[in-house]
C-alpha cells in the first residue's frame, strides 16, 4: 500500500502538472534556450583570440561605452523622477491623477520606432523643442544627448511601477511613528521611507537599465549613428550582419549580454543586502 | 459509512506530519480531530478526503481501501477552511456545480438540479442568497454555502477543516449547535478538525487529540476531560495545574496543598508531577493566629462569570496555583486579595516521569 | 454596512482640519509648497518626455492634411506591412497565450524544485536586446547559420521570410502572458482548484469552470500588452526580415523606410495607426485595472 512518488515535488489532486510542466520546459527550450545557446556556441566556436579581438576593436568599445554609460545615466535620471512621480501618483490627489497614470505605461505601449521618430521630430533643430535648445547651443537630436533622450522615454515605467505599489503598501505607521518620536518630514523621508523603497528602487533601476542597454528602435532615428559618437552597440550588431560578419556580431552580442547579466547580478545581490538589512 | 484509518504516515520534506496513525470512525458518528497546530489533524482529514496521500498505510471506507482512488472517485463532502467558495459563482451555482460537473450519463437533469439543489439551500437555511456571490455574504453564511456544496453530491463522509474557525465567537456558537441538529438529522459520518478544545468537546460524538502526528488519546468528550490519558491531552483540554510532588510510601506530598484522590500514585516514587483541574481544589479560610505550614496567599480574584478564578500563591509551588469556585461559594468564604487560605485537592493525576 | 458607517462617524466626531493648529502638518503630509512643486515636476517630466512625442506623432501625421494621411495607408506597400503586423500578431499571441495559461498552471498550482530558477528562464527575453533576439535566429536558421545549409536543401526559408518575424516576435513577447497571470494566480492559491476536484470535477472542468473564469481579466491584460508590443516590435524583427518590401515589411518596418525616404508624413501616418493601437491598448488596460481592483476584496 506505499505509494511512492518523486521527491522533487509535493502530489496534489490537481491534474496536469506532468503534460504543463512538459509543454513549459519543451517550448522554452525550443525558442528561447536552445537559441540563445547558439549564440554563446557560435562565439565560441571563435576561439577566445577572434572574439577578444572582435570587442576590443576601437569601434565597438566606443559602442559598448556609449550603450552602457547612457543607459547607467538614463536609468538614474529616471531613477529620481520615477520617485518622484511615483510619489505624486501615490500620496497627492489631484484632478487627471488616474489619467496622468494611465500616461506612464505610454513607452511601454508605443512602439519603438514610433517613438523613436517622433523624439527625433521634437527634437530636430526645427522641432517643438530642438527650436527651442537651438539659439541656446544645446542640439539634442543626432548627438549622444538623443540616445539620453530616448532612454530616458523607454525606462521610466519601469522605475514607476516597481516603486508605486511598494509606496501604496507602506504603512502609515511607520511614518507616524517617525513625526511622534520628533523626525523633521525631511528626515523622516531620509532615514525611513527611503530605505525602505529602496530595494524597489534598485529593482525598477536594473530593470530601466536592462532595457536601455539593449535598446534599438527608438535610439537609431535620433542618434545620428557616427561610429565612435553616437553609434549604440544594438546597431553595430546590425551593421556587422548586414555585412555579414556573423563571428563579429555575435562576439558584440555575447559581450553585452555577459555584461548586462554581470551587472543585473551586481544589482541583485545589493538588492539582497538591503533587504536583508531592512528585515534586521 | 465507517471510516478506517491504518497505520497512516505522511512527510513533508523532513517533518514528519502524521506517524502511523491508527482510527476507526464508526459509522454516523461525529468526531473531532483536535490538537495544535502542526499536529497533523488536517493533514489526516486532507489524506481521507484525497487530497493528500499518505507514504504508507491504508484507508478503507466503508471497509474498502481508498487510498489509491483520487479525490474525484471518493465521493467524500470536504469543507475547505476558507470555504473555497468559487467567487465568480452565484450560492445557487456553487451548490450545484458537483452535479453539473458529473459526467453524461449521469448527471441529473436541470430540473432535477434545481430541485436538489433549492432542497439543500432550504436545509442550510440559504435558498433566500441563491443569486448572491461569496463576496457579497457573511462568513456564517458562506460556511451554510459551503456545506450544502459538499453535501450536494451526497457524499458518503462529511468532512469539515476548521468550520468555525474563521467566525466570530456568537455566530460561532449558533453554527455549532445547528451543526449537531443537522448531524442528528442526517446521521452522516462526519470528521471535522479543530484547535479549539471547548468547539471539540461540545459537538463531537468522541473527540480525538493530537500532537505531533500521533493520536494522543480517543475518547467521548466526558472520557478525554475527565481522564487524560497522558500530560499533553491534560494541559491541552481545559485549565490545570501542574504541581510536582513527592511521593514516598505510596503518598505523594506538597508543602501547598493537602492531596486527596492522586491517580497514579502507585508504583510511583520520588518527585513527580501531578495534574489538578482547579475546580478540583477546595479552599479553607485560615484561621488568624500565625502562618502555618501549607498556607497559601490569594494573590489575584477573577470574579466575572459563572466561575470565580484565584490564583494563590503557595511556599510549595513556583507560580501562583489556579483555584475555580462557583460563585455561591466564592460569596461564601469571602475572600478578598491578601487573604490566608489553606488548599486540598480532591482529585487529580500523576504522571510518572514518561520512560518511553 | 450601516453599523459600519454609525461606528466611523462616532469614531471622527470633530473635523479633523478643525482642530489642527495652522502651523502643524499631519505627520504623512508635506508643507503645500513641496506638494505643488513635486507634482509640477512630476506632470512637466511626463508632458516633455511622454506626452509631447505622442502628440508630435499626430501633428506629424496629419501636417499635409487628411487626403494625405489617407492615401499613406492605400499604397500597397503600406497594406502589405499592415497585413503582415496583423499576421504576426494573429500567430504569436495565440501561441502565448497557450503558453503562458500552461506555464501559469505547472508554476502557480503545484509545488515542485526550480520553480523561481524556471520564472527567471522565462523572463529572461526581457532581459535580451530585440537586436540579439533577432541575431539569435539568424545564427540558427540562416545561411551561415546551424541548419541553414539544410534548410536551404529543403527549400524551406525562415530567415529573411516570415517564418523568421513571427519566431521572433514570440521571442520578444514570450513572457507577456505568463508574467501576468503567475502572481495572479499565486494570490489565488489552489482551494478552489481542490474544491472542484472533490465535488468530482475532472481536470479539463476544473480550468475550465473555475479556474479560466478567475483568471480571465488578468489574462486579457497580458494579452493585450502582448498584442501591443507584437504589433509593435522593431529590433528584433528589423533584424530577421530582410527588409523586402511588400513581402518582410511589418508596419514598423515601413515606417523606418518611409522616414529614412524622407517621406516624413506617411511615416508618421503609419505611425499614428501604432500610436493609435497603443493609447486603445492603455485605455483598455485602465478599464481592466478598475475592473481588478474592484473586484479585490
Amino acid at each position: 500500500m506505499t505509494t511512492a512518488r518523486l521527491t522533487w515535488r509535493q502530489p496534489s489532486v490537481i491534474p496536469g502538472f506532468g503534460i504543463t510542466l512538459g509543454v513549459t520546459v519543451t517550448w522554452l527550450s525550443l525558442i528561447v534556450l536552445i537559441p540563445l545557446a547558439g549564440l554563446f556556441l557560435k562565439s565560441a566556436t571563435l576561439g577566445w583570440g577572434k572574439f577578444f579581438e572582435a570587442i576590443t576593436s576601437p569601434r565597438v568599445l566606443a559602442a559598448l561605452e556609449i550603450s552602457f554609460g547612457i543607459a547607467l545615466a538614463a536609468a538614474t535620471v529616471n531613477a529620481v523622477f520615477g520617485l518622484i512621480v511615483a510619489w505624486v501618483l501615490v500620496r497627492y490627489d489631484f484632478p487627471g491623477r488616474r489619467v496622468v497614470d494611465a500616461i506612464v505605461d505610454i513607452p511601454f505601449a508605443l512602439p519603438t520606432a514610433v517613438a523613436g521618430i517622433a523624439l527625433t521630430a521634437l527634437y530636430a533643430e526645427n522641432g517643438w523643442i530642438g527650436g527651442l535648445l537651438e539659439p541656446l547651443g544645446i542640439r539634442v537630436s543626432f548627438t549622444p544627448l538623443g540616445i539620453f533622450v530616448a532612454l530616458i522615454f523607454i525606462g521610466l515605467p519601469f522605475v514607476v511601477r516597481t516603486v508605486q505599489p511598494v509606496l501604496e503598501d507602506l504603512e502609515p505607521e511607520i511614518e507616524e511613528a517617525a513625526a511622534s518620536l520628533g523626525a523633521t518630514r525631511r528626515q523622516t523621508f531620509l532615514r525611513v521611507i527611503l530605505p525602505t523603497l529602496f530595494p524597489a528602487l534598485a529593482t525598477g533601476y536594473a530593470l530601466a537599465f536592462s532595457r536601455a542597454v539593449g535598446e534599438y528602435g527608438s535610439v537609431i532615428f535620433i542618434a545620428g549613428n557616427m561610429p565612435l559618437v553616437s553609434e549604440i552597440a544594438p546597431l553595430l550588431i546590425v551593421i556587422r550582419l548586414n555585412e555579414f560578419a556573423y563571428a563579429e556580431a555575435t562576439a558584440i552580442a555575447v559581450a553585452m549580454l555577459i555584461a548586462s547579466f554581470a551587472l543585473l547580478l551586481a544589482i541583485n545581490l545589493l538588492q539582497r543586502w538591503a533587504r536583508s538589512r531592512g528585515r534586521g | 459509512m465507517s471510516i478506517d484509518i491504518v497505520s497512516i504516515s505522511k512527510r513533508f520534506g523532513d517533518f514528519s506530519a502524521l506517524k502511523e496513525v491508527d482510527l476507526s470512525v464508526r459509522k454516523g458518528e461525529l468526531i473531532a480531530l483536535l490538537g495544535p497546530s502542526g499536529s497533523g489533524k488536517t493533514t489526516l482529514l486532507r489524506i481521507i478526503a484525497g487530497l493528500e496521500w499518505p507514504e504508507s498505510g491504508d484507508i478503507r471506507i466503508d471497509g474498502e481501501s481508498a487510498v489509491s482512488s483520487g479525490a474525484r472517485e471518493r465521493r467524500v463532502g470536504f469543507v475547505f477552511q476558507h470555504y473555497a467558495l468559487f467567487r465568480h459563482m452565484t450560492v445557487f451555482d456553487n451548490v450545484a456545480f458537483g452535479l453539473r460537473v458529473r459526467p453524461k450519463p449521469l448527471r441529473p437533469s436541470a430540473v432535477e438540479i434545481k430541485a436538489r439543489v433549492d432542497e439543500l439551500m432550504q436545509l442550510v437555511q440559504i435558498d433566500w442568497l441563491a443569486g448572491r456571490y461569496p463576496t457579497e455574504l457573511s462568513g456564517g453564511q458562506r460556511q451554510r454555502v459551503a456545506l450544502a456544496r459538499a453535501l450536494a453530491i451526497e457524499p458518503r463522509v462529511l468532512l469539515l477543516d476548521e468550520p468555525f474557525g474563521a467566525l466570530d465567537a456568537k455566530v460561532r456558537k449558533e453554527l455549532r449547535r445547528w451543526l449537531r441538529q443537522l448531524h442528528t438529522e442526517m446521521g452522516m459520518t462526519t470528521v471535522f478538525v479543530t484547535h479549539d478544545q471547548e468547539e471539540a468537546l461540545e459537538v463531537a460524538d468522541r473527540v480525538v487529540v493530537m500532537s505531533q502526528g500521533r493520536i494522543e488519546q480517543i475518547g467521548t468528550p466526558e472520557e478525554v476531560y475527565a481522564h487524560p490519558a497522558n500530560p499533553f491531552v491534560y494541559e491541552f483540554l481545559g485549565n490545570v495545574n501542574r504541581l510536582s510532588v513527592e511521593v514516598r510510601n505510596g503518598e505523594a506530598r506538597h508543602a501547598g496543598l493537602a492531596l486527596g484522590d492522586i491517580e497514579g500514585v502507585r508504583g510511583a516514587s520520588g518527585e513527580a508531577p501531578v495534574y489538578i483541574r482547579p475546580h478540583d481544589i477546595e479552599v479553607v479560610p485560615s484561621a488568624g493566629g500565625p502562618s502555618t505550614d501549607g498556607e497559601g496567599t490569594v494573590r489575584f480574584i477573577a470574579a466575572a462569570g459563572p466561575t470565580v478564578r484565584l490564583e494563590i500563591e503557595t511556599p510549595g509551588a513556583a507560580s501562583p496555583i489556579e483555584v475555580e469556585l462557583p460563585q455561591a461559594a466564592y460569596r461564601a468564604l469571602a475572600l478578598t486579595v491578601g487573604s490566608r487560605v489553606t488548599l486540598r485537592a480532591r482529585r487529580g493525576r500523576l504522571f510518572a516521569a514518561r520512560a518511553a | 454596512m450601516l453599523v459600519e458607517a454609525q461606528t466611523s462617524d462616532m469614531l471622527l466626531p470633530i473635523p479633523v482640519a478643525a482642530a489642527r493648529p495652522q502651523a502643524a502638518l499631519a505627520p504623512r503630509e508635506e508643507s503645500p509648497a513641496v506638494r505643488l512643486a513635486l507634482t509640477a515636476v512630476a506632470l512637466a517630466f511626463l508632458g516633455l518626455f511622454i506626452v509631447l512625442p505622442l502628440v508630435v506623432v499626430f501633428s506629424e501625421a496629419l501636417q499635409k492634411g487628411a487626403a494625405f494621411y489617407f492615401s499613406a495607408f492605400a499604397e500597397p506597400a503600406a497594406t502589405a506591412a499592415i497585413r503582415l503586423t496583423l499576421l504576426t500578431a494573429a500567430i504569436a499571441v495565440p501561441v502565448n497565450l497557450v503558453f503562458g495559461v500552461t506555464a501559469a498552471w505547472a508554476i502557480t498550482k503545484f509545488e515542485f524544485r526550480g520553480k523561481s530558477f524556471l520564472i527567471t528562464l522565462i523572463d529572461l527575453p526581457f532581459s535580451v536586446s530585440p537586436v540579439i533576439s533577432g541575431l539569435v535566429f539568424v545564427l540558427l536558421f540562416g545561411l551561415q547559420g546551424w541548419l541553414g545549409p539544410w534548410l536551404a536543401e529543403n527549400d524551406i526559408k525562415i530567415v529573411f521570410a516570415v517564418p523568421g518575424i513571427v519566431l521572433a516576435t514570440i521571442f520578444v513577447t514570450f513572457p507577456f502572458v505568463a508574467r501576468e497571470l503567475i502572481p495572479l494566480m499565486q494570490e489565488q492559491g489552489t482551494a478552489e482548484e481542490e474544491a472542484a476536484i472533490v465535488l468530482g470535477a475532472s481536470g479539463w472542468q476544473t480550468f475550465w469552470r473555475v479556474t479560466l473564469p478567475n483568471i480571465k481579466w488578468g489574462l486579457l491584460y497580458g494579452v493585450l500588452l502582448c498584442n501591443a508590443r507584437a504589433m509593435g516590435e522593431f529590433g528584433a524583427v528589423s533584424v530577421v526580415s530582410g527588409h523586402i518590401r511588400g513581402l518582410t515589411n511589418t508596419m514598423p518596418l515601413h515606417i523606418e523606410i518611409l522616414y529614412n525616404e524622407y517621406n516624413f508624413a506617411a511615416a508618421f501616418a503609419v505611425a499614428s495607426l501604432l500610436a493609435l493601437l497603443a493609447l486603445v491598448t492603455l485605455v483598455a488596460k485602465s478599464l481592466l485595472e478598475l475592473r481588478l481592483d474592484r473586484r479585490k476584496p
